[in-house]
């Protein structure tokens, strides 16, 4: 047999398992799906409901950076901090490390949450403030912990330059 | 299978990433189509010594402030690749010599100088970038997207153009000048193009993985096919799928970019070598 041959057998080879797996996870989730169909037409109306309130949350979220891979995450916010007119007002959902930046010329203590790259050498990242009176450091986590913030990205001036940030409703501290 | 399908769709909602794979295909293909050219003239680490080139001028443009440093990288590049390829026999440094030198020597200025003149908030973070390509080819603009568009097109339209004359000079530059190819000036051609595609690689696979991305697809193709036409086409198919994957499987598993799509094509390789074993060895 020639070496084309022997390469386009290997290839089929190579492909099938793709294909493979899909058709097992259907055969096995049929017989599931009988034996569960009772008990989810009796929960229906109350999965409906949690549904409906997930899913209004997940789209009152325009850029939900929770839901992409690292390396995706990076992309994003390295593309939101180079074009940010794109995203002004838009709510942001975003998994990092909380950081703590306090001025060196003010009292003022600024507050972020960073995203590494896929090889840790590089972080992109956001400001952020609490919505509300909050104080530092009773009302906030220590640093480096790994924090999810949803809120809105606005913008503010200081010393004459535009900054962005994003006043965060929520903060949630993750183990 | 179909968690990955979904996820995938989300992901190609996102301009950039389809700015990625547009560049990403388009830069593997041009390298793959000259890689077969330089494997063949032994002149397989010329990537490696125009990339660390590369990054010696990405430093001067950095710490000149220049706002587009594309105007000072690539014509070092390309005056670098012109010395390099056009050393004659008769040279006191052999070309593998030269290599070696212009490469250290830029990577070793190239990083004096940003540590020195470097205004850069973090520095570690923007050589790693440009030495491993983590995520570069992610962050293109609209700008830097239709440029290398542009010269992806240049550099395969004057391969399909001159792909006799680069064929003749490839593997007999003497008979070629005998049969009145102008053996210099193609090789002086080749060297240009070499240099603007190491300068688009750099932004998918940074400066220290280039070389896999010119010299594993041909490589890998060498190992299946033994015409030059099929081995040149077999090695651009390769260049492209090895990227595609690879930018594909980095983004999904959150991977660098550049090492992933180096991984894939190391895959590719073995794939191509257990072929060639078992249909009876090289021959």
């Amino acid at each position: 047999m020639g070496k084309k041959t022997w390469l386009i057998i290997l290839c089929f080879v190579v492909m099938i398992p793709l294909f493979g797996c899909s058709k097992s996870d259907e055969d096995e989730q049929s017989s599931q799906e009988q034996v569960e169909e009772l008990s989810e037409d009796k929960e229906a109306p109350q999965s409906q409901r949690e549904e409906s309130i997930s899913n209004e949350t997940e789209e009152s979220v325009d850029v939900d950076l929770t839901k992409l891979s690292s390396t995706m995450v990076y992309s994003e916010v390295y593309n939101i901090i180079m074009v940010p007119d794109d995203y002004i007002g838009k709510t942001i959902k975003m998994k990092g490390f909380f950081r703590v930046y306090p001025s060196l010329e003010t009292d003022a203590v600024y507050f972020a949450v960073v995203i590494p790259d896929a090889t840790a050498c590089c972080e992109q990242g956001f400001e952020f403030v609490l919505r509300g009176e909050h104080t530092y450091p009773e009302d906030y986590p220590t640093e480096d912990a790994e924090i999810e913030i949803t809120g809105v990205l606005e913008t503010y001036e200081e010393d004459g330059l535009e900054y962005f940030y994003v006043v965060a409703d929520e903060l949630v501290i993750l183990e | 299978m179909s968690g990955i399908v979904e996820k995938l769709s989300l992901y190609f909602e996102y301009p950039f990433v389809r700015y990625a794979l547009i560049v990403g295909v388009l830069i593997a293909l041009c390298s793959s189509l000259l890689g077969v050219t330089l494997v063949l003239k032994r002149f397989s680490f010329i990537g490696d010594g125009l990339s660390h080139v590369a990054f010696g001028g990405i430093a001067i443009a950095s710490v000149l402030n220049l706002t587009n440093q594309m105007f000072l990288v690539l014509p070092i590049t390309i005056l670098c690749a012109i010395l390099l390829l056009r050393t004659g026999q008769n040279t006191k440094i052999n070309g593998d010599a030269a290599v070696a030198m212009i490469s250290v020597g830029a990577l070793a200025i190239g990083y004096l100088l940003l540590n020195i003149f470097s205004a850069s908030g973090n520095l570690s973070g923007d050589v790693c970038t440009t030495l491993f390509g983590s995520t570069s080819i992610l962050t293109l603009s609209k700008a830097q997207v239709w440029y290398s568009v542009v010269l992806s097109l240049v550099v395969i339209l004057i391969f399909v153009f001159f792909y006799h004359k680069i064929f003749a000079v490839t593997f007999d530059e003497n008979f070629a000048n005998a049969t009145g190819i102008n053996g210099k000036a193609y090789n002086l051609l080749i060297a240009i193009v070499i240099a603007v595609i190491i300068v688009l690689a750099m932004n998918l696979v940074g400066s220290l993985l280039i070389s896999a991305l010119v010299i594993f697809p041909a490589l890998s193709a060498m190992r299946v096919f033994k015409n030059f036409k099929a081995v040149t086409i077999c090695s651009a198919l390769l260049s492209v799928f090895c990227a595609a994957l690879g930018i594909v499987i980095s983004i999904l598993a959150g991977t660098p970019v550049g090492s992933t799509i180096v991984a894939v094509n190391i895959f590719a390789f073995g794939f191509c070598f257990l072929v060639d074993k078992v249909s009876g060895g090289v021959g």
